[in-house]
């Protein structure tokens, strides 16, 4: 070992600083407790609402169903059928097998017919958005029995369990002074306007970032982590070990309910058009084909001309001046398959 | 492996255990296993390169100091080699897509002839550090080395393979060939270092980089926001790669080795030329030896300075990358040194020199910014409607945004800004600088430095980090 002859304080100052650097987070304030020793939280007041209506249609999904339908609207188009609406934004396939499984089957009497809203490949990315505040909000809807099922899904993905890093990193109190720090520049450029000044600034600058200001190659985060996925889950199977969909159709099965996997379309480009490549025009293929030979159905508008890129907010989201021209379309394109015949329209004289 | 991954430190925390009980030549041995398994982490083909470039320069060298007769031969194998190698990894496509640019221009229907490759990462670094040792031997400014394996680690080194300092063979390769001893003063000044590229990558340039990454967004920003965002993108390229630098240069220093300093406080430049003194200065020193003095370099006629200063920064613009923005860039900044040493050569009252001294470093500064617009725009268009942008056609609420991204910016920034006053004061204490400031008080003061540069890097991080920006080169 070739070591400089230096005395024996020089080594332990070294050695000070490398400690006390190190050491000097554990100070700081640790975060609530993490993510796995969070509680289920099952939201009984959602259930129960949803009970007492009675539905004889439940309709799943996230904001691709919140931003695109009407709902007052599709209530009064479907009379006499009943509908429960179970969406959430966020949520991806596994959170939507809690909401099937806990919210529309134990219904009295269950659904004759569920809508389940999707995008390309959530049914086989059955991972995607089981982190953070979005694993709150799917405790949300699980049961405690749920947990391995979660587990499945986050390892999947490789989502990893908490480390020892994460108490190391106090993400919270970050949070906190980076919010701090926002608020400080907010302040600083709205300077002699007061509280109003910010909060107009605020909204100027969530205006500046609209979708439609941005560049035509920039997608919103949640579209792309829907498009960055591993080639495994771009061919279409039905494997337990891989994804959820079989669970879905057991228990479907068992319960005599009929699903629809509704394919929303994405945002189209200046054509109206959404581009696909032949590999997402395969698996659409075989998942209807795999979803007609259980009794399901599956509905793909992502040729329909009739949804323009005017209708379109941010990324793959309606505006809200679209929505009611939207559940129009949505209605007569699944008038036919809901359990009663809808009433027609009264027409006033 | 990134320097800003647990996988990193890990791995540099393994080598050094070892390394440190090792006599010099199995370190040697340790040292090149080590770079080549932290090169080979990223691709393993790209090893195969490496080894290429590194063993036909030591060849070319020994073999033009065997036979002098055929010294420009052997110069010129050496040089061939691995300009090609960068040629094809780096520019065949971008000049084959030009081409068919270009003949489309004409009516003529050419498809480009696109190679499926990726770039080899750091290959613009280590391709100039293994070809500045061969045209050193060639001009007899070093000896041939004998030792493989020892030029295999110098241009391997992984601490700066990636991207740089270039460092040269009369530095780096001497170092390898010399014992190393640990110096516990020193290893402290390392920590800091490394602690300070850590606080400057995580903290100042990954918070700029999401102001920069939002303004770059829009399709049409006014004025004020764009350069604000430019602003942002300044902060963000100077904190980023001069903390690649920090870290590569304190990892070194735990090991023994003195890499060189590649930044000394840009943005304090009084002139174009004074920044490219202080900006990148392996790169910029290394145009200088190797092409503007070879073109001619200042002991020529005005015309000939000013070509030789036009072609030095085209070939450093193209050097950046394989896109024609950045080769607008070189030339951006070849004129502005143009048109600077043009200035110099007014009458003495009308001179830079008589401009008060914050004015010419204010000036040095926004055309260096204008710089950066079109080295962070890659889209031609937009690069020509952002430079169209009339500044009196914003609103107050415009102005009150680009102030908004320019606080946000400062605010994260503040200590780079700091840092050339600590330096300055540092100078005043040429004694403790010298001896890697000995005794308990500058120990206080170093650990709670350290402290709190950690701390902040705790708290400030940004939620999401990126590659550092010189990897693409």
């Amino acid at each position: 070992m070739t070591f400089l002859p230096r005395s024996r304080s020089e080594l332990s100052q070294l050695l000070l600083l490398a400690a006390l650097s190190l050491a000097a987070p554990l100070l700081l304030p640790t975060d609530p407790p993490a993510e796995s020793l969070k509680p289920i939280a099952f939201d009984q007041e959602r259930y129960d609402k949803a009970a007492r209506k009675h539905p004889h249609v439940a309709l799943i999904g996230n904001s691709m169903l919140n931003t695109r339908l009407d709902k007052p609207l599709l209530n009064d188009l479907a009379q006499p059928n009943s509908l429960a609406y179970i969406a959430e934004g966020g949520t991806r396939s596994t959170v939507w097998y809690f909401k099937f499984k806990n919210f529309a089957v134990p219904l009295s009497p269950p659904p004759q017919l569920v809508f389940l809203f999707y995008r390309d490949y959530d049914f086989t990315a059955p991972w995607l958005h089981l982190e953070g505040e979005r694993l709150d909000t799917a405790r949300t809807f699980m049961k405690p029995e749920d947990e391995p099922l979660l587990e499945f899904s986050r390892n999947l993905g490789g989502v990893t369990p908490p480390t020892v890093l994460d108490a190391y990193l106090p993400d919270e109190t970050t949070r906190k002074l980076r919010s701090r720090l926002n608020d400080l520049a907010i302040d600083t450029a709205a300077f002699g306007r007061g509280h109003t000044g910010d909060t107009e600034l605020q909204a100027q600058l969530n205006n500046l970032f609209d979708f439609q200001n941005l560049r035509s190659d920039v997608f919103d985060a949640g579209a792309t982590a829907n498009d960055i996925l591993p080639t495994d889950s771009k061919l279409f199977t039905v494997d337990p070990a891989k994804n959820l969909l079989e669970k879905f159709n057991t228990l479907a099965k068992a319960h005599h309910i009929r699903l629809v996997f509704y394919r929303v379309k994405r945002r189209p480009n200046e054509h109206n058009e959404v581009l696909q490549d032949p590999e997402l025009r395969a698996y659409t293929a075989a998942f209807r084909t795999w979803a007609e030979s259980q009794g399901h159905l599956l509905l793909d508008e992502s040729e329909d001309p009739r949804l323009t890129l005017s209708m379109y907010h941010d990324g793959d989201h309606l505006g809200k001046a679209a929505m009611a021209d939207y559940t129009h379309l949505f209605f007569q394109r699944v008038q036919a398959i809901l359990p009663l015949p809808p009433t027609p329209p009264q027409t006033t004289p | 492996m990134v320097f800003h991954s647990l996988s990193f430190l890990v791995f540099l925390a393994a080598v050094l255990a070892v390394y440190w009980t090792l006599p010099r030549r199995p370190q040697n041995a340790l040292l090149l296993v080590a770079s080549y398994y932290f090169y080979g982490c990223v691709h393993p083909a790209w090893l195969g390169l490496i080894a290429l470039t590194s063993f036909t320069d030591f060849s070319c060298a020994r073999l033009l100091t065997a036979r002098p007769h055929q010294r420009r031969a052997w110069l010129a194998v050496s040089l061939l080699t691995n300009f090609s190698i960068l040629g094809v990894f780096k520019y065949f496509n971008f000049f084959s897509s030009s081409l068919a640019a270009l003949l489309a221009r004409f009516g003529i229907e050419a498809h480009p002839l696109l190679l499926q490759v990726a770039l080899p990462a750091g290959i613009s670094f280590y391709t100039f550090q293994s070809a500045s040792y061969v045209v050193d031997v060639y001009r007899g400014k070093l000896a041939a080395r004998h030792n493989l394996a020892e030029y295999l680690l110098f241009v391997s080194f992984f601490p700066q393979l990636v991207a740089g300092p270039i460092e040269r063979a009369g530095d780096l390769l001497e170092q390898v060939e010399r014992p190393r001893t640990f110096d516990a003063r020193i290893a402290r000044t390392a920590l800091l270092l490394i602690a300070w590229g850590y606080f400057k990558k995580l903290v100042i340039a990954d918070n700029a980089a999401m102001v920069t990454g939002k303004v770059f967004t829009l399709n049409a920003p006014s004025f004020p926001v764009l350069w604000a965002g430019v602003f942002a993108f300044g902060v963000q390229v100077y904190a980023d790669f001069s903390a690649y630098t920090d870290i590569a240069r304190g990892c070194a220093r735990l090991m023994g080795f003195e890499l060189g300093r590649n930044f000394h406080h840009p943005y304090s430049a009084n002139s174009p030329a004074d920044f490219w003194r202080r900006w990148h200065i392996s790169l910029s020193t290394w145009f200088r030896d190797y092409v503007y003095i070879p073109l001619g370099g200042s002991r020529c006629s005005l015309p000939k300075l000013c070509r030789n200063l036009f072609l030095t920064f085209l070939l450093s613009g193209l050097w950046h990358g394989a896109a024609w923005n950045f080769v607008l860039w070189g030339a951006w900044h070849g004129l502005i040194l143009i048109l600077w040493t043009l200035w110099t050569h007014a009458p003495p009252a009308l001179q830079p020199q008589r401009l008060p001294a914050p004015l010419r470093v204010a000036l040095t500064f926004i055309l260096v910014h204008i710089g950066w617009l079109m080295f962070r725009e890659p889209s031609l268009p937009h690069l020509f409607q952002h430079l169209s942008l009339n500044p009196f056609a914003a609103d107050a609420t415009q102005w009150r945004m680009a102030t908004f991204f320019a606080a946000q910016t400062l605010l994260y920034a503040f200590p780079l800004y700091l840092h050339p006053l600590l330096d300055r004061w540092l100078q005043r204490h040429p004694q403790a600088l010298a001896q890697h400031f000995p005794g308990w008080p500058w120990t206080f003061a170093l650990t709670a430095l350290a402290t709190l540069l950690y701390l902040g890097l705790i708290l400030f991080r940004s939620p999401a980090s990126s590659d550092f920006i010189y990897f693409q080169f």
